[in-house]
């Protein structure tokens, strides 16, 4: 085990600078209780003109009037230091926020809460130590952080690693111990009675006190003291609580001034699903929704919600799919902050794509195709076809959602997977074109998962409306129909006059319905039009009987 | 440099044998890859004797449904089970007619489109995506630059790209490789080359039309239980 502990002295200071980059001034972050405010850190500048940690604030005031304060917030810290755990747990999968003892010694500046993540276990991955410590500094630059860093054989060892020396790297026992032997007894974090009793018997480095005979020393310092020097050496294992990634998305980014331009959000939006995609690599999950947002002066936010059809991650898809929903998407005022949730995270399994096969470019398979189509076009506009066994012919054809398109479009490999012996209903079309006697899946999606035993995917409309809303019927799992049937049909029959019409075939008689209300009796006719092409159309029967144009062969 | 490569028969045949040199003779040499179109009478006369890939044809007809998708079926059965794409059809896709047509169901997109400009960029990104084998694409309107943006990616996606317009507009100049007019006898498809690869244009191609149903190929495609539509 080897472990890596960041150390951050500068954490208030920093999050002050994040809040106000612009800000120059000295700068001094207040602590204690509003009646006895005190010094808990102070920049650079304020550092010159002598304001120190630990000073009390009017005497800090005094020394430097146009003292810029800035309450220390443990909240915010907290949430700065998950951020961090966050975009570490990419590096190892151990990571543990807080160093235990500063809740104690909440006076001593120098004792701040960081975090321990172990490294051994990773140190292949990233090509040994060095290139560890490369990609926690690469992580702290992108958050615009400072921290020591120390490494050591046990968590206790690497926070105090990293507290004496920014880059302490200590890799055996034997240096374990040499450091323990020359670092100064403060930071071995002790509760402050024990410190004080052991630096008035002399005592000022940690070695030596570990050379004392133990149950002197045992006597004299708490059993929670001793039991923090063990953990110091590894003689008593230090069990920390793991950083686990939160099940949710949400951040939020406030505009530095109102925006009514949707171009104008593009970049905002793009911050924060670059986040989102940070965060889901790091946490190893997908997306196939998610909701941006905007928050306006004096109304009610809106919401744009952009649904997916495969779970995705990448944020340069996120951001194109969102881009194309924005452009769609009116807004009823200027945007004053912006914020994207993703509430439901699902395992992803990246697109497997074969090495030597020519045609694999992102932009080529079909999903992502569609993606783009849905998310410029609306969620309605893509559309696929389904027959339906029904005499009338008006209802004999159903839009699909634009998500059969994608479960036909699986193969057959999956069908195999997930053999669990139910009853699967065909699907007509396939039948023929399948042509291994092997049913095809039912269009209607009523597994909860699919093959890869991934989750099947929500559908953003209801399941049981098809692509145009209108209710579900079953699919038909005959052979096609005989008669002859044209391709295109009217929404609606057009009256047509049959004088200049020559026929070709028929009457077909077409009667059904009576139960439901949608009663219809017709007779059926094949003719070509003055324009020469070949239409459908039928005369109704009974009292007054007219003439309709219902399809076109064409 | 020239003179050279000229003076031995080998490099002749080689140079001659080049796609972009035009020797004046009908139906030259054409390597580039085509799709049958299911018409003995057509394919005689289409240079590589099929539809090119990769190519936008344009094709006018007098009235929607006058046709143009009975025209092409053959072509497009014999490509399934690519995908193609119907964007902007002028009536509503009527499933169990192209299913009787030979068109596996499952595989045909059905793009309805609002704006004009959204017509233009979904058959922009269908064509170039190689996702579709054929997307067939009823535009309102179609600018000059917008065809030659659906040619462009038609090239770039290797797909063939099919775009009807009304005969009005055959008097203004087209981006497209191949212009086509169809017009419907009571007894034929009428077939006109305006222009093409390869050729001056200008054949004329008459087409059965079989009696009962719009696609003539159906009976040989689908087998026997179907014969009897095909009358």
């Amino acid at each position: 085990m080897l472990w890596l502990a960041l150390h951050l002295p500068q954490l208030a200071l920093d999050l002050a600078r994040h809040a106000a980059p612009a800000e120059t001034r000295a700068l001094a972050i207040s602590a204690g209780a509003a009646q006895r405010l005190w010094v808990y850190a102070a920049n650079a500048e304020a550092r010159a003109l002598g304001v120190q940690a630990g000073q009390k604030l009017t005497a800090a005031q005094a020394i430097c009037p146009d003292l810029r304060i800035v309450r220390r917030s443990r909240v915010r810290e907290h949430q700065a230091l998950g951020q961090l755990a966050a975009c570490l747990y990419r590096i190892s999968a151990e990571v543990s926020v807080g160093g235990g003892a500063d809740d104690r010694v909440d006076g001593n500046a120098a004792v701040a809460t960081g975090i321990v993540l172990e490294v051994a276990a990773s140190r292949r991955l990233f090509a040994g130590g060095v290139g560890i410590v490369a990609a926690v500094r690469a992580v702290l630059v992108e958050l615009d952080m400072g921290a020591q860093i120390g490494i050591a054989p046990t968590p206790a060892a690497a926070e105090l690693a990293a507290r004496f020396a920014d880059g302490t790297q200590v890799l055996s026992r034997q240096a374990l111990l040499r450091l323990l032997d020359t670092a100064p007894l403060a930071l071995a974090a002790l509760s402050a009675d024990s410190q004080a009793l052991l630096a008035g018997s002399g005592l000022q480095r940690i070695g030596e006190v570990l050379r004392l005979p133990r149950p002197a020393l045992a006597r004299r310092i708490g059993a929670a003291d001793l039991c923090r020097l063990d953990q110091l050496t590894g003689a008593r294992a230090d069990c920390r609580v793991l950083y686990q990634p939160p099940r949710r998305f949400a951040r939020s980014l406030e505009m530095p001034a109102p925006l009514t331009d949707t171009q104008s959000l593009w970049f905002p939006l793009q911050r924060l699903l670059r986040d989102l995609g940070l965060f889901l690599a790091a946490s190893d999950r997908g997306i196939q929704q998610f909701e941006v947002i905007f928050s306006h002066v004096g109304q009610a936010p809106s919401r744009m919600s952009v649904g997916l059809l495969q779970v995705e991650r990448d944020a340069a898809v996120l951001f194109e799919l969102a881009k194309e929903r924005l452009a769609r998407q009116s807004l009823p005022g200027a945007t004053l902050a912006l914020a994207v949730c993703a509430e439901t995270l699902l395992p992803f399994a990246p697109m497997q794509t074969d090495l030597l096969s020519p045609s694999t470019t992102v932009g080529d398979c079909p999903e992502r195709l569609l993606e783009r189509l849905r998310a410029r076009l609306g969620d309605a506009a893509i559309c696929g076809l389904g027959r339906i066994d029904e005499h009338r012919p008006e209802l004999a054809s159903a839009a699909l959602a634009g998500q059969h398109l994608l479960d036909q479009r699986r193969p057959a490999a999956d069908e195999s997977m997930d053999g669990r012996g139910r009853p699967r209903r065909e699907l007509a079309a396939d039948e023929s074109m399948d042509g291994r006697g092997r049913p095809r899946r039912e269009l209607a999606a009523d597994e909860s998962r699919d093959g890869r035993g991934r989750p099947r995917r929500e559908l953003a409309a209801d399941e049981s409306r098809d692509g145009r809303g209108r209710p579900r019927r079953e699919l038909a799992a005959g052979p096609p129909v005989l008669s002859p049937r044209p391709n295109w049909l009217l929404a609606t029959p057009q009256p047509i006059n049959v004088d200049g019409l020559h026929w070709h075939s028929g009457p077909e008689r077409i009667e059904s319905g009576w139960w439901d209300g949608g009663d219809c009796r017709r007779d059926y006719f094949v003719a070509t039009d003055s324009k020469g092409r070949r239409v459908w159309v039928f005369r109704t029967l009974g009292k007054g009987a007219d003439w309709y144009l219902h399809g076109v062969f064409g | 440099m020239l003179v050279t490569a000229l003076s031995t028969p080998l490099a002749l045949q080689t140079l001659l044998a080049h796609p972009a040199l035009w020797r004046g003779s009908p139906l030259a040499n054409d390597a580039r890859p085509v799709l049958a179109t299911g018409w003995p009478q057509l394919d005689a006369v289409l240079p590589g004797a099929g539809w090119p890939l990769g190519s936008l044809i344009e094709v006018a007809i007098a009235a929607p449904g006058s046709g143009e998708c009975a025209l092409f079926l053959p072509a497009l059965v014999a490509a399934s089970p690519a995908p193609m794409a119907l964007i902007d059809p002028p009536f509503l896709p009527y499933a169990p007619g192209w299913q009787q047509a030979g068109i596996d169901l499952s595989q045909l997109w059905w793009v309805s489109v609002g704006a004009e400009r959204d017509g233009w960029w979904a058959a922009e990104q269908i064509l170039r995506s190689r996702v579709c084998r054929a997307v067939l694409f009823w535009p309102q309107r179609l600018t000059d630059h917008a065809e030659r943006r659906l040619q462009l990616a038609a090239v770039a996606g290797g797909s063939i790209g099919l775009c009807f317009r009304s005969q009005a507009e055959l008097d203004r100049p087209s981006p497209a490789p191949l212009r086509l007019c169809l017009a419907a006898t009571p007894t034929h498809w009428q077939v006109d080359l305006l222009k093409c690869r390869g050729r001056s244009g200008g054949a004329r191609v008459l087409l059965p039309r079989s009696a009962g149903s719009a696609v003539p190929t159906l009976a040989g495609v689908r087998g026997d239980s179907l014969a009897r539509v095909g009358g």
